[in-house]
């Protein structure tokens, strides 16, 4: 038996099986570690995009997606949680990963458009139908008898953008941050639960019935009123308010030791996309995309919205003085 | 929570019957009838305890979530008769930490040579810490050591791999898989002292194993490759490097295992065998000892194995409510040759004598639990009630019986002088041992045991003078967890 021919054989053969695996469609699985109040948009998006990326690379991806309080995610990332990309609340958030994990490099806000934040929201206030309390503005949340509900700073992103908005209108009307802190204390005596998240929060104002007042994500509130009906439900619109930027990442570290960076980044790149913007708009987001942000103006009340970095000085000081061990909040909840 | 939710709308439905009953209460008395302010301030009151009580359960509810989310990050701590262990919440790591501790005694009344006064004494036993557990999940890993004597001894020291219930790997050092009362854990031992036909297999040995269960666990089996250990002796104790490797084999089946009703559910019989070649110096063969750890037989000193080492060994027990029954035959055939010592060194030499021997032990055993606790193998019995000397209570009682026999091939006596491989004038051929033991189990961990030995001796010549018979009373006291 000659089996001079074998080698070349077995080079074809190996030739063959590579080219067929090129060629099959693979699956792929990613993780989208989120906050509270994106599962119903992240569904919606998650669907379209797998369909985008069928059409484009016939492969075929399943997005898994986590929710909770944004702090509480992001330590879940930092402690190993394997999320291909992260959808936090702020940027803070992220910039823990960065610093912790070491998972992504510090600048990875500048690897998408507008400060890698896809879409924009806001702090409203939802009260029950009829607005028995009279509540207009954030002076009348420290009103003696009116019961607030928001989630703890400590573990909620849109729990930190609601004391910070209120910090902030405390400061304009009032004059100082010394003044702005004994407002937020006064506000916090009104608040009887603290829930993790934004969705826990929910529950307790929307279906435990508890409290006058739920300070909400803009969307949180609309899909409130769209899912139990307005007749139960109105949102008012607070003279100022803090531009909530929630923003996105890959999670370089995870992804590329799954082989999935390529298809995280593009699912991330399709947040801007015309179809992302759009579904961010159905979904009472304020989409970046000036058409997109036309079409879906009008469900959004004009309010004078401050930014983060104008007010605090940014995340990271923001986050010091305000969150870190021993910072405001400590200084007013432990006190109350 | 539903005692809350029942408060609440105890509460709420008091004061909603208060609210209606008010305008006709106030008829009756001819007091002022209620106003509407009286009503919107009740109803603000119903309201606000309507929402304390929502809070309340909120909170409790919020509690509980964060008291179960914690749990689920915590590791398990766990203190109990099992000994003290560390969990982490997915159980794919652990630590247990055990421990043995036997204090004996010893006391014997007639020795074999009536010029030996072999010394009655209290010995520690065995101190023996371990430390075992889980790594990754299918991982497992067991270090034991051994304090007793003054020394240190490292007696475990081996990782697991489990692929399934059928296929298990073991590397490192471990009991070898031969002997049926040698695989019996320390802290479950019927007698004081193992007997005989573990005299004649191997005990720790250093390799890899493999082992699992088939046929819903009637079928075990064991395959090792080691690097060989002398008869009743650890791999330490040979003096001398072993090039060769013993192979050892076990099956061992429960038949009626999965049956219930039947009789013969606590039955179990087995077969092990190994073969392997020894090459090591003279002098690193363990000599036999009688139950009571007295000396018997030694082989002379310039003898040395060289060549093959096989053993087999027939082994059953059966265990049924409070009895049981355990029974085993070992014979071990080992290639052995005398040496002379050249340049100082124990050295073959054409004048060598070479012979395969056949040593040969069995020993049957049987107990009782009089207390009526099962029986059964490789487990003390656990006590229905522990022993409380104030409540009238004493733990669980057993008595024991064994028979046992040991026989050196007659051949290791044979030769000019007095024997080419042992000393026929003062070496025993054989040993017969009766023993009779009572175990008191005062609880999971404390046991109490007495036994008693009485050994007589069969000579190689019958014309040297008799060997005296043994009796021997040991005693012990066993801490484990």
């Amino acid at each position: 038996m000659n089996f001079s021919h074998l080698p070349r054989l077995a080079a074809a053969a190996l030739a063959a099986l590579a080219l067929a695996g090129s060629a099959a469609a693979t699956s792929i699985e990613l993780l989208n570690v989120s906050y509270d109040p994106t599962r119903e948009f992240y569904f919606e998006y998650n669907a379209a995009f797998a369909t985008h990326w069928k059409a484009k690379t016939s492969d075929d991806v399943v997005v898994k997606q986590s929710h909770g309080g944004s702090g509480k995610q992001a330590r879940s990332v930092i402690d190993g949680l394997r999320a291909d990309v992260v959808t936090l609340a702020l940027a803070d958030d992220i910039d823990a990963i960065a610093k912790h994990a070491r998972a992504l490099p510090v600048d990875w806000q500048t690897r998408f458009p507008h400060n890698s934040a896809p879409y924009t929201s806001t702090i409203v206030f939802l009260v029950r139908k009829g607005n028995p309390k009279g509540i207009k503005d954030w002076a009348d949340l420290v009103k003696p008898g009116v019961a607030i509900i928001t989630p703890n700073p400590k573990t909620s992103g849109g729990a930190r953008w609601n004391y910070l908005a209120a910090w902030e209108f405390a400061k304009r009307k009032l004059g100082s941050d010394e003044a702005a802190k004994a407002f937020v204390a006064k506000l916090y005596k009104n608040v009887p639960v603290l829930d993790s998240g934004a969705r826990g929060s929910t529950t307790t104002f929307v279906q435990r019935g508890i409290g006058d007042v739920f300070l909400s994500w803009e969307n949180e509130a609309f899909l409130a009123v769209k899912e139990f009906g307005a007749n139960k439900f109105e949102i008012v619109v607070p003279s100022l308010s803090i531009l909530a930027e929630p923003p996105v990442a890959v999670v370089d570290k995870v992804a590329k030791r799954k082989g999935t960076a390529e298809v995280a980044k593009a699912y991330l790149e399709y947040l801007y996309s015309p179809k992302g913007q759009d579904l961010a708009g159905k979904h009472f987001y304020r989409p970046v995309d000036p058409a997109a942000a036309a079409k879906y103006a009008s469900q959004f009340t004009k309010v004078e919205l401050f930014t983060i970095d104008q007010a605090f000085g940014g995340w990271s000081k923001a986050h010091q003085t305000h969150f870190a061990d021993g910072g405001t909040f400590d200084q007013i909840y432990l006190k109350n | 929570m539903k005692s809350l939710r029942s408060l609440r709308a105890a509460a709420s439905a008091a004061a909603l019957t208060t609210l209606a009953l008010a305008p006709l209460v106030g008829r009756a008395q001819t007091t002022p009838a209620a106003t509407s302010d009286d009503i919107s301030a009740l109803r603000e009151q119903i309201r606000q305890l309507d929402q304390k009580l929502r809070v309340l359960e909120r909170n409790i509810e919020l509690k509980d979530e964060a008291a179960t989310a914690a749990a689920t990050k915590t590791p398990v701590v766990n203190a109990d008769a099992k000994g003290f262990s560390l969990t982490s919440p997915d159980k794919k790591y652990s630590l247990r930490i055990r421990a043995n501790i036997q204090a004996d005694g010893r006391y014997y009344f007639e020795d074999r040579d009536a010029g030996i006064d072999t010394p009655d004494a209290f010995v520690l036993r065995r101190v023996r810490p371990s430390f075992e557990g889980a790594v990754a999940e299918k991982y497992g890993y067991r270090l034991m050591f051994d304090l007793a004597n003054n020394q240190v001894q490292l007696l475990d020291a081996y990782a697991t791999y489990k692929h399934s219930d059928a296929f298990s790997a073991l590397f490192g050092k471990t009991k070898s898989p031969f002997d049926l009362e040698r695989l019996v854990s320390q802290t479950n031992l019927l007698f004081i002292e193992r007997s005989f036909p573990t005299l004649l297999g191997p005990n720790r040995d250093t390799g890899v194993q493999f082992y699992g269960d088939f046929l819903t666990g009637r079928l075990s089996y064991q395959a090792a490759y080691l690097n060989g250990a002398s008869d009743g002796a650890n791999i330490e104790t040979e003096s001398g490097g072993n090039d060769g490797k013993d192979t050892v084999v076990r099956l061992f089946a429960h038949p009626f295992k999965n049956d219930q009703d039947s009789f013969l559910k606590g039955l179990g019989l087995g077969f092990a065998y190994s073969t392997g070649t020894r090459e090591v110096s003279a002098g690193a063969i363990r000599p036999y000892t009688s139950n009571a750890l007295v000396n018997f037989f030694q082989y002379g000193g310039t003898v040395r194995p060289d060549g093959s080492h096989d053993r087999v060994s027939p082994q059953l027990y059966y265990y049924q409510g409070p009895f049981g029954v355990m029974a085993s035959y070992t014979e071990s055939i080992q290639e052995l040759v005398t040496t002379t010592v050249v340049g100082g060194v124990n050295t073959i030499t054409p004048t060598s004598k070479r012979a395969d021997l056949t040593n040969r032990a069995w020993a049957v055993n049987v107990n009782y639990v009089l207390t009526g606790e099962d029986a059964a193998y490789n487990t003390n019995p656990k006590p229905a009630q522990d022993f409380n000397f104030e409540a009238g209570t004493w733990g669980a009682w057993e008595v024991a019986a064994r028979l046992s026999q040991l026989s050196v091939d007659e051949a290791a006596f044979a030769g000019a002088g007095t024997g080419d491989f042992a000393n026929r004038n003062t070496q025993a051929q054989r040993i017969d041992a009766y023993s009779l033991g009572v175990n008191w189990y005062l609880n999971r961990n404390v046991k109490a045991s007495l036994n008693f030995e009485h050994s007589e001796f069969q000579e190689a010549d019958a014309s040297t003078a008799d060997f005296e018979n043994e009796n021997a009373v040991l005693s012990r006291v066993q801490l484990s967890f």
